[in-house]
């Protein structure tokens, strides 16, 4: 499995670079899954009705991926921090659990 | 034209077997559960694994909470928490001292199950399974109640658009408090899971130290040194390494895919607010947002991202001792230090100061909730012993530390409980300096060119508005006047070393600084080059 740096330091912080490379995959696959959708709902939020009109033009032509990149990057202002705001309730929820003792 | 998700190119990369499996096994075991049918099963329920967990934590600190009170150093909070268990397990074995303890209550099961015919081995495990049950059902009982309390509240609050601002209003407090409540019965859950888990190492683990006592006894000239070699290698015959990792593995998968189950809620309760999601299902929602992924780690990778294998170290060390601490203040404050990892996804900037908010963050939250007394003390020498481990601690480095540890014991023994929890969070809090001090110090020695940098992104005022935040935190208890005292003494030491470490790396650049030589100039930069070691 090749990684990038940050899939390399995002194993580190989670304590998981000596589980087994499929393990480790499998993770951080999820992890950015959880990512993808978060930041894709978060998006489809931040459009108005004829933006997303728009959009379902865009894909009705079978854009490609730079094409989706820049229409978003173009309609919608606030996409990075979309990004920002699914990362960081990933972040608080990773948090919740990497905690070992918790008696309420 | 209503919109329509399945028009989103599909994702070129299917998810593997392997993965698909796993995540399909545990949406089929999250469908399998079984909520209580009323609110009264559901109270009762609730209730009984209140107690089971109570039982749990009064067993672990009952002993040092007897010789505390005896002592009448308890600080009033302590003492009252102290009762609360107290008088829950009175409520639990009636007014039989001799029966008020889990383990009497434990032997009491076991006695009722031996009657049955089962054997120890079998009443632990069904024990273990039992209490994994208890607990998935209450994290599971939690997270509809938020779902629902989370639902219910976006209906009401159509134009929220992040969980921050969402938090901020007033009417959100009690949804942040079920949340709370969510998160605790999840992270019982995920120790009940590796407890039950870890079943095979514990009997593996046991078969080596059965044949350690032998080995002792048949031959009473051997060394430590070579007990240590036998039990590497007795554990290397029973496998004991790849258990553990196998547990470590399936801890990690639970814990990540409890994650993505969460999340998946929270994004499909976003979702059904708008009318063509609703129309078209999440599922097929769900089927088609792979595909813009590549765009975000594209974004991801235009982000300048400098961590090297020290930093990296450090901060693994960092979220060791996170996970020790635990509890709902650490949650609070030691929410630092992931933010230090997964925010370098954003920037490089962040990263330093996640180094450097982890440590002092951590420090605050530390201790408060959950260390008591002389536990507390160990727990803490335990924690920052991890620090100890890092390879770049020099025997200067480790005399300091010496000291601060003598320092803070010499004062928890003369005060009472409560300060000697807050001397226990300032512990932890003057280690998180030097480690940040170390991180620093170790970047000078190795290589000047980062240090500039570094110094920039940590100094002034943003290493200032860090301690605030910390001590704000601590602030927060009763014993706020002993962390923020030594946060200021931490903050300043990482200060004094930001500072040497500055001269140092003008000198160097300014070709000052010559060995031998008795220019002023010379000496003064050999000093700072000293000191920069010294004081970190």
């Amino acid at each position: 499995m090749s990684l990038s740096p940050h899939q390399d330091d995002l194993l580190k912080a989670l304590q998981l670079e000596e589980l087994s490379p499929t393990d480790q995959e499998s993770i951080l696959l999820e992890m950015e899954d959880l990512i993808t959708q978060g930041t894709m709902i978060r998006l489809i939020a931040l459009m108005d009705e004829p933006t997303l009109t728009q959009f379902q033009k865009l894909l009705d032509t079978e854009a490609s991926e730079e094409q989706i990149d820049g229409f978003i990057k173009q309609h919608v202002p606030d996409a990075d921090k979309a990004l920002q705001d699914t990362i960081e309730e990933l972040r608080d929820d990773i948090l919740a659990t990497t905690s070992k003792e918790h008696v309420e | 034209m209503a919109f329509s998700f399945d028009k989103l190119p599909q994702n070129s990369a299917p998810k593997d077997e392997q993965r698909r499996m796993k995540t399909d096994a545990f949406h089929e075991k999250q469908k399998e559960e079984k909520l209580s049918e009323t609110q009264e099963e559901d109270t009762a329920r609730l209730e009984k694994i209140k107690l089971d967990r109570e039982a749990e934590l009064f067993n672990t600190v009952s002993p040092t909470m007897e010789r505390v009170l005896a002592s009448g150093k308890a600080g009033p909070e302590s003492r009252a928490r102290f009762e609360t268990l107290m008088a829950r397990a009175k409520l639990m074995f009636g007014d039989n001292p001799e029966a008020s303890t889990p383990t009497a209550r434990a032997e009491a099961w076991r006695k009722e199950n031996a009657e049955l015919g089962k054997s120890d081995k079998q009443i632990q495990s069904l024990r273990r399974a039992e209490r994994m049950q208890d607990e998935r059902w209450a994290y599971k009982n939690f997270e509809n109640k938020y779902l629902e309390a989370y639902a219910a509240h976006l209906k009401v609050n159509p134009f929220e658009r992040s969980r921050r601002e969402l938090f901020k209003t007033k009417e959100s407090v009690e949804l942040n408090k079920l949340k709370d409540e969510y998160y605790a019965a999840r992270l019982n859950f995920l120790r009940q899971f590796e407890d039950k888990k870890s079943v095979e190492i514990e009997e593996k683990q046991e078969q080596v130290y059965a044949l350690l006592r032998e080995a002792r006894m048949k031959n009473e000239s051997i060394s430590d040194v070579e007990i240590e070699d036998l039990r590497t290698r007795l554990e290397q015959e029973f496998g004991l390494p790849e258990a553990r990792q196998k547990v470590k593995g399936e801890v990690a998968m639970e814990r990540v895919l409890l994650t993505k189950n969460f999340l998946e809620q929270n994004n499909k309760a976003r979702a059904e607010r708008f009318s063509y999601v609703q129309k078209l299902g999440f599922g097929k929602l769900a089927s088609t947002l792979n595909r813009l992924g590549s765009n975000i780690q594209g974004l991801m990778d235009k982000v300048p991202l400098k961590i090297g294998p020290r930093v990296g170290k450090v901060l693994r060390s960092v979220l060791i001792a996170s996970a020790i601490v635990g509890g709902t203040t650490a949650t609070t404050a030691g929410s630092l230090p992931v933010t230090g990892v997964l925010i370098a996804l954003i920037s490089a900037k962040s990263l330093a100061m996640g180094v450097a908010s982890a440590a002092v963050g951590e420090g605050a939250g530390a201790g408060y909730k959950k260390f008591i007394g002389q536990e507390a003390q160990q727990d803490a020498q335990k924690k920052i012993s991890n620090y100890g481990d890092l390879e770049s601690w020099t025997p200067n480095d480790l005399s300091k530390k010496d000291k601060e540890y003598k320092k803070l014991e010499s004062r928890a023994s003369e005060d009472t409980l409560d300060r000697k929890t807050a001397w226990v969070t300032s512990g932890v809090t003057i280690a998180a300096g030097f480690l940040g001090g170390r991180i620093l110090s170790s970047s000078a020695l190795e290589n000047l060119a980062p240090v500039k940098e570094l110094v920039a992104l940590v100094g002034g005022g943003e290493a200032e508005a860090l301690i605030e935040h910390a001590t704000s935190v601590a602030g927060s208890a009763e014993h706020a006047a002993g962390v923020v005292d030594d946060a200021k003494d931490a903050h300043e030491h990482l200060s004094t070393a930001v500072h040497h470490i500055a001269n140092a790396t003008e000198a160097e650049k300014s070709h000052h600084y010559y060995e031998g030589s008795e220019h002023p100039a010379d000496i003064d930069a050999r000093e700072d080059m000293l000191q920069a070691d010294i004081t970190t």
